[in-house]
């Protein structure tokens, strides 16, 4: 590019690299910046001075309240971190955690009870090794608890997710039953709002507790929520069906 | 503090290379796994800079910490769409502050029209690596480069780049001729980089 012919671009570098280009005169800049590297190279130093202009100012602290709000938003939202255990958690959440492990074990006894063995047996397999999931994700660090945000009716429960494995458990309790034409299937959407299908499950039989295990094949940490949603049998590959719950992570 | 010529770091050293502060990309990239900690640390590194910058733009201590606020928590939202390889974390911060503190400034000042800033995205991608790795020196002289120019033309660059005016509108509110706006602008960015850029790339 013959530098005359630039000169009326090169003109309107400075201002448009302070962003005070008039509309009118934007257009046509920026459609010459795109083939000419002189005005290219020229526009990156004025880009240097923008650029520093904002750095360039006395560094001045804000008062204490705005690290305090931004810290403090984190807390409420989050239900605690599993690990290091006895650092974050109360005696009561303690308990807590020790019942829930109780009532895995003792719903695990009662469905060895009712029924045919047998039958539950393949169910049941499936079922004690989603447990031992869970209970192994409480080894990892950034292994966090989520409350679930259920769209039906006495349906609660929680996900233990890992953020920097492709680790989670959904546990849930008085889960509906199911039409067995269908299946709850379980996804992971990702920070674009896509939904990736990631398992199914069904309700465990005569249960009032189930545990899913959600099949994710990134950490956790790429995912902005866990959503679930009734689909035929089978699954499907894109959400279909009436929502039971979402997880926001 | 033997140095091991093999490994070529000081034995005594070693301790602070097992503790090697994390950069800010990293710190981003961990806050973009939803890691709490490391955007406390992001909020302590930066939170000086982004208030000064907002306190420019907004000349009001309250005003200037809720965009503060805001521009952290945009950082928290967005932190997923910083790209170690397209440019510093810094200045798509700092842009982020700009253009949060102008927005707000709008906002408040209803008499200022919306004006065509540049999307916050394309103000980082251009700055490379080698002109932004300057020391605190450097913004230092850069603050004294810009307070030695002429008056006109320093409020030139306030309106211009800290209120996001377009030069048509300083034109109006300065009741001056848009060529006179357009010369001294230019003028004022032309002594910058003399002044600034080629002095301390040398």
């Amino acid at each position: 590019m013959l530098r005359e012919n630039c000169k009326p671009f090169q003109e309107n570098l400075p201002a448009y690299s302070l962003g005070a280009l008039d509309a009118d005169e934007l257009a046509a800049l920026e459609s010459h910046i795109a083939t000419c590297e002189d005005c290219k190279a020229e526009l990156a130093e004025y880009r240097t001075i923008s650029y520093g202009l904002l750095q360039a100012l006395p560094p001045q602290a804000p008062s204490a309240r705005v690290r305090r709000y931004l810290t403090n938003r984190f807390a409420s939202k989050r239900t605690g971190k599993l690990v290091p255990l006895f650092q974050r958690f109360s005696l009561g959440q303690l308990v807590n955690a020790f019942v829930m492990l109780m009532l895995i074990v003792s719903n695990v006894f009662a469905a060895m009870q009712i029924g045919d063995l047998r039958q539950e047996q393949t169910a049941l397999a499936e079922r004690l090794s989603t447990e031992q999931a869970a209970i192994g994700m409480l080894a990892f660090p950034n292994t966090q608890i989520h409350m679930i945000d259920p769209d039906v009716q006495d349906l609660t429960g929680s996900a233990l997710v890992n953020i920097d494995r492709p680790m989670a458990v959904l546990l849930l309790w008085n889960l509906p039953d199911l039409d067995p034409s269908r299946i709850y299937q379980i996804w992971l959407i990702d920070p674009s709002g896509k939904p990736i299908g990631a398992g199914w499950f069904v309700p465990a039989n005569g249960q009032k507790y189930t545990t899913a295990l959600v099949q994710s094949s990134a950490p956790l940490g790429d995912f902005i929520a866990i959503g679930v949603t009734i689909e035929p049998l089978g699954g499907s590959d894109r959400p279909t069906g009436e929502r039971l719950l979402l997880v926001e992570l | 503090m033997t140095k091991v010529p093999a490994l070529g770091y000081n034995i005594a050293g070693l301790g602070e290379l097992l503790v090697k502060p994390s950069t800010d990309s990293e710190l981003a990239q961990q806050v973009a796994r939803r890691d709490e900690r490391a955007f406390i640390a992001l909020y302590d590194r930066f939170a000086s800079r982004v208030y000064a910058l907002t306190m420019r733009v907004l000349g009001d201590a309250m005003l200037a910490e809720e965009a503060t606020q805001d521009t952290f928590l945009k950082l928290w939202s967005r932190a997923r769409q910083f790209i170690p390889s397209r440019g510093e974390l810094s200045s798509w911060l700092f842009a982020i502050a700009l253009h949060t503190a102008q927005d707000r400034l709008r906002l408040e000042d209803r008499r200022l029209p919306a004006s065509n800033a540049q999307d916050p995205d394309d103000i980082w991608q251009v700055v490379t690596d080698e002109n932004t790795s300057g020391s605190e020196a450097r913004w230092r002289s850069l603050y004294f480069a810009v307070q030695s120019l002429p008056v006109e033309q320093r409020q030139l660059i306030d309106l211009a780049y800290y209120k996001g005016m377009s030069q048509s509108e300083i034109a109006e509110v300065l009741s001056l001729p848009l060529g006179t706006v357009k010369t001294r602008l230019r003028a004022a960015m032309q002594s910058l980089r003399k002044e600034w850029l080629d002095e301390t790339d040398r």
